[in-house]
């Protein structure tokens, strides 16, 4: 077994063999005897051991050097005497175990749509990353989360570390009821178009391919009949399939402003440094101007001092039409763009552009296309 | 089976004994103390004789009271001339 602490000693002397025999007489255990020269010998032993070991080589005449610490040893008596580690450990330590009595971070999990309540109410109770443990009663913090939102099954409040974990169970609302009236129902379409294909699943159909139906006409009847010829009621599914219509509208700016010098301008010279910046001249008042800046670092990569020449030149903006041609076929891009936006996931049969007018200083473009799908919505029986 | 369950210590009675593992070390049991000690060749005394080791950069690892250990390259182990 090896030691976890020993020391190391130097052992002259004639004929080192019997020191050790008479070390072993004595009960001494020594580690790694090593023979340096005729008359040298370096031995480990425990701490323990060394004391009496350097008092029988005292009696047997052999000179014994120091003992050197190893191991685990060897650094604490490295580090005894660096004070100023030692300080910064305890204080570091002190540090935590005094950060370890406070709230640093609050974390609300699985609440759904009463985070944001739950929040109001913990900064409404004064409880934020930075308060003590102590001022923390998490029983009362749960029951008063637990009564304040009713909708909750339970309300979780533990301490993991420094941090305050809510953890918040919804109940499960109870299935509601439908009466038999309230589950049979019809398909009534949902927007208007020409009804291209009508697949009936259950229900009576109530229109048939190539009729123009209108938004809310029937088109699956929630009926069917029974046996002896009665009429039964049914939930009416199916699928309605229909050339249906979508419009979209795009307005594009048909004038421009053009920015035109008026000659008058002004060339300022600032000096910037992080005290402020320094310039001799005041800005002219124009109402519109452009700036032309050059900035000559200073004091190079690492003093932010910086020397700025700035031109202001004074402008007024002047409204011009801008070429028809180019106004609309930009305002047909965008709209052809806006159409397949608007028309996804559909695939479009067939589309056009509208021509395009001007109104105000607008153009204005309208987009159609033709494409198929479901019209088909269930609605129930009480629904107007 | 285990060799020291076939022969085990207690049934050596006071005689010595000399495990020799590979070429790295060697442990004597049941010595009686060091006799010579060089990098080159160790001497042990025990109840038969004198145990002889030979070999380069030997040192010895651990000296107890009834066995010890001993290090290096060892190329020979013997007992009073008769080979181990």
């Amino acid at each position: 077994m090896k030691w976890l602490f020993s020391v190391r000693c130097r052992v002259t002397g004639l004929n080192v063999e019997k020191l050790i025999n008479e070390a072993r007489k004595r009960g001494l255990v020594l580690k790694k005897a090593r023979r340096e020269q005729n008359r040298a010998l370096t031995v480990e032993l425990s701490p323990r051991d060394y004391g009496p070991f350097q008092s029988l080589a005292g009696e047997m005449g052999y000179e014994i050097g120091p003992a050197e610490p190893l191991g685990p040893l060897r650094l604490i008596r490295h580090l005894s005497h660096r004070a100023g580690l030692w300080t910064g450990i305890c204080f570091a330590l002190a540090l935590l175990i005094w950060s370890l009595g406070y709230v640093w971070q609050i974390r609300v999990e699985n609440a759904g749509p009463y985070a944001g309540e739950i929040r109001l109410f913990l900064e409404e109770n004064a409880i934020r990353p930075g308060i003590r443990r102590s001022a923390v009663d998490l029983e009362a913090l749960r029951e008063s989360l637990e009564w304040r939102l009713p909708k909750v099954k339970w309300v979780r409040a533990e301490w993991a570390g420094v941090t305050l974990r809510l953890r918040v169970e919804e109940g499960t609302p109870p299935p509601t009821t439908e009466t038999d009236d309230a589950r049979m129902g019809d398909v009534a379409a949902a927007e208007d178009g020409v009804l291209k294909r009508l697949t009936v699943y259950a229900g009576t159909p109530a229109a048939k391919p190539g009729d123009l139906v209108k938004k809310g006409q029937v088109l699956i009847r929630g009926e069917e009949r029974g046996k002896n010829g009665e009429t039964v009621p049914v939930r009416a599914r199916g699928e309605a399939v229909a050339r249906a219509w979508i419009t979209v509208r795009v307005r594009v700016p048909a004038v421009e402003y053009v920015s035109l010098p008026t000659g008058r301008s002004q060339e300022r010279r600032i000096l910037q440094t992080p005290a402020g910046s320094f310039c001799a001249a005041s800005e002219d008042g124009y109402l519109i101007c452009e700036r032309t800046r050059t900035v000559l670092p200073v004091g190079g990569a690492w003093l932010p001092v910086f020397f700025t020449r700035e031109t202001r030149t004074e402008v007024w903006l002047e409204k011009r039409e801008r070429d028809a041609d180019a106004v609309r076929a930009e305002a047909e891009d965008a709209a052809l763009i806006a159409l397949e936006k608007a028309a996804y996931p559909h695939e479009m049969v067939d589309k056009w552009l509208n021509c395009g007018m001007i109104e105000g200083d607008n153009m204005i473009v309208t987009a159609t296309a033709e494409i198929e799908k479901d019209i088909g919505r269930r609605r129930l029986r009480n629904t107007p | 089976m285990r060799l020291n369950e076939i022969v085990p210590r207690e049934s050596a009675a006071g005689e010595s004994r000399a495990l020799w593992t590979g070429r790295r070390e060697v442990i004597i049991e049941g010595h009686r103390g060091l006799f010579s000690y060089e990098t080159r060749c160790i001497r042990v005394r025990c109840r038969e004789g004198l145990w002889t080791v030979t070999g380069d950069g030997l040192f010895i690892d651990h000296f107890g009271p009834e066995d010890l250990l001993i290090r290096g390259s060892v190329h020979a182990v013997a007992l009073e001339g008769e080979t181990v």
